[in-house]
């Protein structure tokens, strides 16, 4: 990534190390350094967030205006195929595994993950798979085209482009689950002494819950795309009514998956957001057991209610009202650490450096968020939205304004430990207004859309659609360049800026701002002793 | 840092970057909302989300507003110093058990809902819906008739950028038609992939799984035209296959219903009736566009990327008519590299009847400068090859 | 599981030892439940009467779930 001058940059090993550490692209290539690797994970995510956002911007172009003007309609469905998975697996998920290796060890005071290798296959494993997913646009036939959700029996009918998809899911699952059983014993194991579990930074607890959380459905992910592969090329008929299979018995297992999935992606960032407000706000997190027995019941609910992605099938009725019952459930825990985050700014001593923006801008929207999620866990009102625009807007709140944010804000709070110097507030600033403005000129309106009637994945629309349509397309290109923004933030941070003190935030009180900035290459050789 | 000056300065890049929201407010409001609801089950969910949405505002300008005042009384700028408690159990079991209160209080309207909706016992009549790539079918089960629906705006106005007529994509040769005031029960299934029936004015919407039946109800009160699309995507063309519903006065739904019986009387007439070859031509266009073209495309030019050969100047089109018939009954395989979307297999376009599918070959016998022998077939010759 | 252990890696080869081994059985433990999931989940639509299968592979996996992460909420 970067040659050493002998200044110690992000990355940078300190010029008085062991001599036999590898230079130039083979550092990176056999690193088990929990840094390194967080710094290849976010620079990955980072990049797959861009390509999944140009994607975006086509759809978004294509949507601009009623007809089709830009790209064929098969084209548009591998584009929001693609733009779904890749979000997702590409830039969601390795972001906050990149937050989890930073992070993780120097805050439990440990010297690095449990198993440094492993570390190192789980993100090597990423940019192949990634690579494979975006070569599918180019084999005959294209992408797989049937939506992230790859419901069959559109995903049977597909081509290769669906084969390479199923391929690079399991190796991205492959990752995920390795690197969850790594979180999992470093937490366990290597925790400082003194570091009881109810001593442990929130953000390690919402990690090491998600961790869990992915050994169970990533399995189940690969199971469910296993049958597909077989349905397609081996004779099964798991999913075919006319071998005794039912397409919706893949709605089932996905949703098994995809509902603890879409937990999987937003704790972690309550996990960094309970990092940053208390800090802030110059006292300690409100309520820390509530808080944790708040991320155990979210995630054991999460496995109860995967059918609300289903309303429309036809289940039962007895089974709708249960699956209504419980999804409206989630919505007590999640208030109960809302309240506690407001809780925590109450009173406090408060300032609005770039991290406590965005942790207050995900607040705002991520309540929002979780508001339509409500409404949308209502089955009359879903019998009306489903698999309309409305849906749409829901996921992007919780994910963009939600996780997103989250890590913009993680990013900055944390950017003066990995490089040593302090980010310019002054663009902080604009990157997060600007974000915050056209994030809501892009999706608000998709509320609208839905509620009028306008379905999900078309790449054309009925005249009465247009303005909204309109208004998002353009708030939508703003938030794109907006990015571009924070990437000038971070290389400008990374390059150089104000020397950071080891703890440049005043009220933070967690392991790793005893730890000088930029964090050594090694850290916590000796375990600290916490009291 | 956070001195009134940077404060000052702070809200002013706030205030210009909002400032950007003022081009989205200049626009007319355009539609935003549920549509103008024509069955007392749409109704019933409007009134259901007022409900769930005007609570939720209350709770999120109390929440926030809380949120703002403490971040004006309890920032640091003003000196104010962090008071260290962390935490209470009497407020944490206040704030799980109200809003599971409030939560009981929405759940009880929407069980309600639910119930009523469920129940498709006591239907006035029952329609069959089936989903295609990339239309719909209905059958009319009591009446014993049925016939497809297809998107009918013009591809000139999709790619073309000819001006879009008032029902640009939400408009069909065959719209459902039905009785106001009349419970329909509907049978929802598909022919191929997932479907989904979608209806928002009737606060309808039912998802058609290939191989199972499931069923919904509606009851119009109000007549008038009604439209909707497919709500799960199922392809290239699951944004072009809308549903167009008819609720006519009780009088004018039986007259309808007798014109349509009359016809289908005549059509059934004569299986053998040997037809002109121009007559052919002009019903085969409009099955063919209706049909094939989404493939093959309406000059016959086929579509390489997804393995829809061109018809012009095609092997099978202008060789023995009987090879034709066979492959459009049957669809074909043999030697085709697998592309998406329908796997580059042909499909059998058996369901359609005898007289649509020997038009609609007539018709690629006879168009695009195709000059074949065997110039026409009859419906005869297409039912002779059903096995 | 001890709730206080140590991270060390270079000092201390006896207690480096110990943490190895117990950072091995646990990863053992937790890759064998996912490999259960993974190869039950299939398995499990092979036999028996699909909705009994499948509800005994979600029934599991709650299971771990709720043993998982309910044994570190002891206070």
């Amino acid at each position: 990534m970067s040659t050493i001058p002998h200044d110690v940059i992000v990355g940078g090993l300190p010029h008085d190390e062991h001599a036999h550490h590898p230079r130039g692209i083979m550092r990176w290539i056999t690193t088990t350094n929990h840094k390194d690797i967080g710094t290849m994970y976010l620079w990955f995510s980072f990049t797959m967030f861009l390509v999944g956002g140009m994607m975006a911007l086509t759809i978004r172009s294509e949507l601009f205006q009623p007809g089709l003007q830009i790209v064929e309609p098969e084209f548009f469905n591998e584009l929001t195929t693609l733009h779904g998975l890749i979000m997702i697996f590409g830039a969601l998920m390795p972001g906050a595994v990149g937050f989890a290796n930073w992070m993780i060890p120097m805050q439990i005071g440990a010297p690095d993950m449990a198993f440094g290798r492993l570390n190192n296959w789980s993100f090597w494993l990423l940019p192949p798979a990634a690579i494979m997913l975006l070569l599918s646009m180019f084999v005959p036939g294209g992408a797989a085209a049937g939506g992230w959700s790859l419901y069959p029996p559109l995903t049977v009918q597909e081509g290769m482009g669906m084969d390479l998809t199923i391929f690079a899911i399991h190796i991205m699952g492959a990752s995920s689950i390795m690197g969850s059983i790594n979180i999992i014993t470093t937490i366990l194991n290597l925790r400082a002494p003194g570091m009881t579990m109810m001593k442990m930074p929130l953000f390690c607890w919402s990690w090491l819950i998600t961790a869990y959380m992915l050994i169970a459905v990533m399995p189940v992910l690969a199971g469910a795309v296993t049958m597909l592969l077989t349905d397609r090329h081996f004779g099964t008929s798991f999913f075919n009514a006319a071998g005794g299979g039912d397409p919706i018995l893949f709605q089932h297992v996905f949703w098994f998956f995809g509902h603890p999935e879409v937990y999987i992606i937003i704790l972690p960032a309550f996990g960094i957001i309970s990092e940053i407000i208390p800090t802030f706000s110059r006292k300690p997190l409100f309520g820390y057991a509530s808080m944790v027995y708040a991320l155990a019941a979210i995630a054991i609910l999460s496995f109860l209610v995967w059918a609300h992605h289903m309303f429309t099938t036809g289940l039962p009725t007895a089974g709708i009202l249960f699956y209504m019952y419980a999804t409206m459930l989630i919505a007590v825990p999640t208030g109960v650490k809302v309240f506690n985050w407001l809780a925590t700014m109450w009173k406090g001593s408060i300032t609005l450096e770039a991290p406590m923006l965005f942790a207050l801008g995900f607040l705002f929207l991520f309540v929002i968020g979780g508001f339509t999620g409500l409404v949308l866990g209502i089955v009359p009102i879903d019998v009306s939205v489903h698999d309309t625009y409305y849906v749409v807007a829901h996921f992007h709140y919780v994910m963009v304004a939600g996780t997103l944010f989250a890590f913009f804000g993680g990013t900055y709070y944390w950017l003066p430990k990995w490089t040593g110097h302090m980010y310019d507030e002054t663009i902080a600033d604009w990157h997060f207004w600007l974000s915050f403005i056209f994030f809501n000129v892009a999706f608000f309106p998709m509320h609208f859309l839905g509620l009028a009637g306008m379905p999900r994945r078309v790449p054309d629309y009925a005249q009465q659609f247009t303005d909204w349509n309109m208004v998002s397309t353009i708030g939508a290109f703003g938030f794109g360049l907006s990015q571009l923004i924070f990437l000038t933030a971070v290389v400008k941070c990374i390059r150089g800026g104000a020397p950071a003190p080891a703890k440049p935030w005043e009220g933070a009180t967690t392991l790793e701002w005893t730890l000088p900035s930029p964090a050594p290459y090694h850290s916590f050789e000796t375990p600290p002793v916490v009291k | 840092m956070c001195n009134r000056t940077e404060l000052a300065r702070r809200l002013l890049r706030a205030a210009i970057a909002g400032s950007l929201l003022v081009p989205v407010a200049a626009l007319a409001v355009p539609d935003w909302y549920f549509q103008s609801p024509a069955t007392p089950v749409a109704q019933e969910i409007i009134t259901l989300h007022d409900l769930i949405f005007w609570i939720c505002v209350v709770i999120f300008v109390g929440v926030f507003g809380t949120m703002f005042y403490s971040l004006w009384r309890h920032r640091k700028s003003v000196g104010h110093q962090a008071v260290q408690f962390h935490e209470n159990t009497t407020v944490e079991i206040i704030w799980t058990v109200i809003p599971f209160l409030i939560l009981l209080f929405m759940a009880y309207p929407a069980t309600k809902t639910i119930l009523a909706m469920h129940d498709t016992a006591v239907s006035d009549m029952t329609i069959k819906v089936t989903g295609y790539q990339w239309k719909w079918h209905y059958d009319y089960v009591q009446a014993g008739f049925g016939f497809y629906s297809n998107l009918t705006t013009p591809s000139d106005q999709i790619d073309g950028g000819a001006r879009k007529d008032d029902h640009y994509l939400l408009e069909v040769d065959n719209p459902l038609v039905v009785p106001v005031d009349s419970k329909v029960r509907v049978l929802v299934t598909a022919g191929d992939v997932l479907h989904a029936w979608y209806v928002p004015a009737f606060g309808v919407q039912q998802e058609a799984i290939p191989g199972f039946v499931r069923d919904t109800w509606f009851k119009a009160d109000k007549v008038g035209i009604y439209r909707g699309q497919c709500a799960k995507l199922c392809g290239k063309e699951h944004g072009f296959m809308p549903i167009v519903v008819e609720v006519k006065s009780k009088d004018d739904y039986a007259k309808w219903l007798a014109e349509q019986k009359q016809k289908l009387a005549a059509a059934a007439g004569n299986p053998n009736k040997v037809w002109d070859v121009k007559d052919l031509v002009a019903h085969g266009e409009q099955v063919f566009n209706a049909n094939c073209a989404a493939c093959h495309q309406p000059t016959g030019t086929g579509n390489a990327a997804i393995g829809a050969p061109a018809l012009v100047g095609d092997k099978v089109v202008l060789g023995p008519a009987q090879h034709q018939i066979d492959v459009v009954l049957n669809g074909q395989t043999d030697g085709v590299v697998q592309k998406a979307p329908t796997g580059g297999k042909m499909p059998s376009w058996s369901q359609l009847s005898d007289v649509d599918i020997a038009a609609a070959i007539t018709y690629t016998r006879n168009s695009w400068g195709n000059k074949a022998g065997e110039n026409v077939v009859q419906p005869a010759g297409v039912k002779a090859e059903r096995k | 599981m001890a709730n206080v252990t140590l991270g060390e890696m270079t000092n201390d080869p006896q207690r480096d030892a110990r943490l190895r081994a117990a950072n091995r059985r646990t990863g053992l433990i937790l890759l064998a439940i996912s490999l259960l999931f993974f190869f039950g989940f299939i398995v499990t639509r092979f036999i028996t009467n699909e909705a009994v299968s499948i509800a005994i592979v979600g029934g599991a996996v709650l299971l771990y779930l709720l043993v998982a992460i309910g044994r570190h909420l002891r206070k």
